[in-house]
């Protein structure tokens, strides 16, 4: 008994670190970062990971979408951290699970998923101030220092590094074995104390205030994070709508906004053109239709398909993916007006792109329209004669004579 | 960035079953009703059994696996269209493309493979009378272990040691049977896993690989594997 109530006794200053926490650690009112030697070791271990992600293959390098994420987080910071010797970063990860995370220096890790379901700006803004605020406040560092030792964050990260590995690799590397550690996305994401998502939640809603963005579009934002059961019940990754505190996050969120709606001098800000968005990430909605794709998420996909289309209307390769969403929902036919619909619509842009030439062909085959079809393989013979498949339409094309 | 070719059935295959594997403990194999499954499919396709390219995949366990999940299927009475099939298409498609291996790198042509396992299962559709394909790959996942005691997808086994017994928490890879079957829409109807064995052993406080070469050499427990995986048929 008495061991007992040493131990709460010990555990009671702790559990009470994150209501003082910004006496503690002062974010903006830091004058250099990192500020303690535990901290950068703690930036040393992310930046670990980050690297690895950055050499992975699977980052979308493309910079009129960075400097869109750059102008937005610009916005919302203004000058407000150049004192602190950092510069924010963004690092987006070609990946269909609605998911961003802090790295504890101030890189931004998003998934082009979570990217391409937001509806507009804000929307977007707010998940990006989230995750800023995370940063701001030192979150991570503040909770390692609640786990009291940083081998603990480490034990954390390798259990799910190790969950992660089978999932993202698909295949066993001894050498593996030595990289959990640091899967920082996932303690970025379901690690937080519940008082540290508070406080992100807050501090988010005011970058976007400051930003001149509506702020009423943070409690849809947060409910789309609701939508990742679709990639799989059992998906480590999918830390944000499996976390049980989803809801309670959203309530409080809902509750912030009408506090912040009831003071004095509030003014809704006006609604953001989604078209405007669009463009800014015009290619992360096509690189994430093509994943969605892959995932059978056909009208996710052709959700993000008919954003892109807005904005880019003639681009054969996205009139192309439509008619792939519909073929693949329904690969046998018999109805393939809809997806021929859409490979025509692809030709009328580019009659000589050649997978909407080839899909056409193999529709018109299925539906033993050989005269079609042969016209359709010729043509994206013709168009694309070292395709890695030719080969085999030949073959195709002599079958139908 | 991750481009994106044209995914075929094989590989929505490895990505649904490395993403079930970790709750299969939990999960119904069947992704409809079984009644509506034994009502609707009646003649299954055997895809080539393949693995991980970790492993070393003979012939003869191949053949093991593929006897065992006929055997289940055709006790169901199912008709089953053996692999052989889909093998000649895949051999056809590869002479029609000139072979898979790059003639300058000497090198497999990752394009010209994607593409002849693409258009033959399209061709398989297109050629058969059949309504479903079994798809059966041996894969590996990151299961936990506690003090060298390790249980996963129906099987319980205990890790190979030297030193003493230790109380400890770790996750070990372990390879299982994987048996997942599709539609004609490439939408997975069954998918269900056998534990094989682990893959590592421990020494002393480390844990470390095993030979390549003396994994998948146990019969027995490759073919319980197998039948496990099948065994909610």
């Amino acid at each position: 008994m008495r061991a007992r109530s040493f131990v709460i006794a010990a555990l009671f200053p702790l559990l009470a670190l994150p209501a003082r926490a910004a006496d503690v650690l002062p974010a903006y009112k830091a004058t250099k970062l990192p500020g303690a030697p535990d901290e950068a070791e703690l930036w040393e271990r992310a930046s670990g990971h980050e690297n690895r992600l950055r050499n992975g293959g699977n980052l979308v390098r493309n910079r009129q979408v960075e400097a869109y994420i750059e102008s937005l987080a610009d916005r919302m910071l203004g000058s407000s951290i150049d004192h602190l010797g950092v510069t924010l970063d963004f690092v987006v990860v070609a990946d269909p699970v609605l998911s961003a995370w802090a790295y504890p220096y101030g890189t931004i890790g998003i998934h082009t998923g979570l990217m391409a379901r937001m509806e507009n700006e804000a929307q977007f803004a707010a998940i990006l101030a989230h995750e800023t605020s995370h940063f701001l406040q030192r979150h991570s560092y503040r909770e390692m220092l609640q786990r009291k030792t940083q081998g603990k964050v480490g034990k954390t990260l390798g259990f799910l590094a190790s969950l992660a590995l089978a999932k993202e690799t698909g295949s066993f590397d001894p050498k593996a074995m030595d990289f959990a550690g640091d899967l920082w996305q996932n303690l970025a994401t379901s690690g937080y104390s519940q008082d540290n998502e508070y406080v992100a939640d807050e501090e988010g809603l005011a970058l976007m205030m400051r930003a001149g963005l509506p702020i009423g579009e943070a409690l849809p934002a947060f409910k789309h994070l609701a939508e990742n059961s679709v990639y799989g019940a059992a998906d480590p990754r999918k830390m944000w709508s499996s976390h049980p505190r989803l809801e309670d996050r959203i309530k409080n969120i809902d509750k912030d906004i009408k506090d912040a709606k009831r003071k004095k001098g509030f003014v809704e800000a006006a609604p953001t053109d989604p078209l405007v968005y669009y463009r800014g990430i015009a290619p992360v909605l096509l690189i994430n239709a093509r994943l969605d794709l892959e995932e059978r998420q056909f009208v996710r996909a052709r959700e993000a398909l008919q954003k892109y289309l807005l904005v880019r209307p003639e681009d054969p390769q996205a009139h192309y993916l439509v008619g792939e969403t519909y073929r693949r929902e329904n690969p046998r036919g018999p109805d393939f007006s809809a997806c021929q619909g859409a490979y025509q619509k692809a030709l009328a842009h580019d009659s000589t792109y050649a997978p909407a030439l080839k899909e056409l062909g193999m529709t018109y085959r299925l539906q033993r329209q050989g005269a079609d079809a042969r016209k359709a393989f010729e043509q994206y013979l013709a168009a694309d004669p070292g395709a890695a498949d030719a080969g085999i339409i030949r073959g195709y094309v002599k079958g139908l004579q | 960035m991750r481009q994106a070719p044209m995914r075929n059935l094989l590989s929505l295959a490895v990505l649904l079953m490395s993403v079930a594997a970790i709750a299969a403990d939990t999960e119904d194999p069947f992704r409809i009703n079984k009644r509506d499954f034994e009502k609707t499919y009646k003649v299954i396709a055997l895809a080539p059994p393949e693995a991980e390219a970790y492993l070393q995949f003979r012939d003869e366990v191949k053949a093991m696996l593929e006897q065992e999940v006929t055997a289940r299927l055709k006790k169901r009475g199912y008709t089953v269209m053996p692999s052989s099939v889909l093998s000649a298409i895949r051999d056809e498609m590869t002479a029609q493309v000139g072979g898979l291996t790059d003639p300058k790198s000497g090198q497999t042509d990752a394009a010209k493979q994607a593409a002849v396992r693409d258009h033959s299962f399209r061709e398989l559709w297109f050629r058969h009378k059949i309504d479903a394909v079994a798809i059966v790959r041996v894969r590996i996942f990151s299961v936990p272990m506690e003090s060298d005691k390790v249980a996963w997808d129906g099987v319980s086994q205990t890790v190979e040691h030297t030193g003493g017994r230790e109380e400890y928490k770790a996750n070990i890879s372990v390879s299982s049977v994987a048996v997942a079957i599709y539609d004609s829409k490439d939408a997975p109807l069954y998918v269900s896993y056998g534990g094989i064995e682990p893959l590592l052993r421990r020494e002393g406080g480390q844990l470390q690989p095993l030979p390549v070469e003396q994994l998948l050499r146990d019969e027995k427990k490759i073919r319980k594997a197998a039948q496990t995986a099948v065994e909610a048929l």
